[in-house]
């Protein structure tokens, strides 16, 4: 006679072991070194791509830019912008990467920040611009947009690079991956980042150039005078698909101001902007 | 206990032939991937982007293949002193 809770057991065990038990949790189907390596892909998704990969990337949507656009080579306003770039850098919360300030051979107005601190401002822009202030509240916003890496994030979502993928990482080993990553940031620079990005920008960007000492209504003021150009103006067009209504970026800038208790205080510097950016 | 040895015998039969009828749907091997794709939303996702307001477009299409890798060349290399900021940033009584 067998004691009963031994039936129960062995019939336990007879169907742990049957054929349809094993199929239904097929250990086979993982594959383990795929789960290995996709951990480590899981942090990389997590984080992005690394700093060396984003440089890489950047550095093709720059060339890209400056084919299209060429750059300003005057080597003394070249190194005015550098200069007030690498001050704002000096306080940004992203100082491990080389940024490097570039200024578009156009009469277009706008700004660009590329992936991994390639920053540009356009000849265009940069002529509506009265002080230093405003130009360090432009460039300021274009620096939180590497800060907080809104490219890399578009890039992510978009599922460039996924946990499963494996990116053309530093010796660009997938040509056609690598590509892809390039062009997909240079698209999304002329169709614009999400107005969501746009206005964390424009917040940080202010908070961000009042940390130098620089007048924290630098940005404001130069968006409040792009508003009364957009309507007219054709230079204007592509500024206007990337960027959101001067009204909602004003709005928003001025509940930052409030809420830093940041007033019209600082430097503004029209003088030495002038200097070094004579009017047109 | 012969009640008890009926219990055993028919577990062991009607166990196993739940378990084949759900066997016979299709299975999807679910991975790793699929996990974080699911966690991180669809990857067919794409960004929001700001509408056109007002303007048309000013450029034409765009050449994404075009690259001007001497001139970023330049802009790497134009060399920023550490003195130079410092000098620039007393003189605009910036910090």
């Amino acid at each position: 006679m067998i004691p009963r809770p031994y039936t129960y057991l062995s019939a336990l065990l007879l169907f742990l072991t049957s054929p349809y038990y094993t199929q239904a949790f097929d250990f086979s189907t993982i594959d383990v070194g795929k789960a290995v390596s996709g951990g480590s892909k899981l942090a990389k998704a997590a984080g992005g791509l690394s700093d060396d990969d984003e440089i890489k990337v950047g550095r093709e949507v720059a060339a890209n830019l400056a084919a299209r656009y060429g750059l300003v080579e005057d080597a003394a306003r070249v190194r005015y912008i550098n200069l007030v770039g690498q001050a704002i850098v000096r306080h940004s919360e992203r100082k491990k990467i080389p940024y490097h300030f570039g200024i578009l051979h156009t009469s277009e107005i706008n700004a660009l920040a590329a992936p991994g601190g390639y920053i540009f401002i356009t000849q265009g822009l940069l002529d509506t611009l009265k002080d230093e202030s405003e130009l360090a509240g432009v460039l300021a916003h274009e620096v939180t947009h590497v800060v907080h890496r809104h490219i890399v994030k578009a890039i992510r979502q978009a599922d460039l690079v996924g946990a499963g993928q494996d990116l053309a990482s530093a010796a660009g080993k997938d040509v056609s991956q690598y590509s892809q990553l390039s062009d997909f940031s240079i698209n999304l620079l002329s169709n614009g980042l999400s107005r969501g990005d746009e206005l964390d920008a424009d917040k940080g960007g202010t908070i961000l150039a009042s940390k130098i000492g620089y007048d924290p209504t630098g940005l404001r003021r130069s968006i409040e005078r792009l508003a009364a150009k957009q309507k007219t103006d054709v230079l204007m067009g592509r500024f206007n698909k990337t960027h959101p209504p001067a009204r909602d970026r004003l709005k928003a800038i001025d509940q930052t101001l409030k809420r830093n208790h940041l007033a019209e205080s600082g430097q503004q510097l029209a003088e030495r902007f002038r200097r070094n950016i004579p009017a047109k | 206990m012969r009640k008890n040895k009926i219990i055993g015998i028919l577990l062991l039969l009607a166990a196993p032939a739940c378990l084949a009828d759900d066997s016979s749907a299709p299975q999807k091997k679910v991975t790793l991937q699929d996990l974080i794709q699911n966690a991180a939303g669809s990857p067919t996702e794409t960004p929001a982007v700001a509408g056109v307001r007002g303007l048309e477009e000013t450029n034409g299409p765009i050449d994404t293949k075009a690259r001007d890798y001497a001139v970023i060349d330049r802009l790497e290399h134009l060399g920023l002193h550490e003195d130079e900021l410092k000098a620039f940033l007393d003189e605009g009584k910036l910090q």
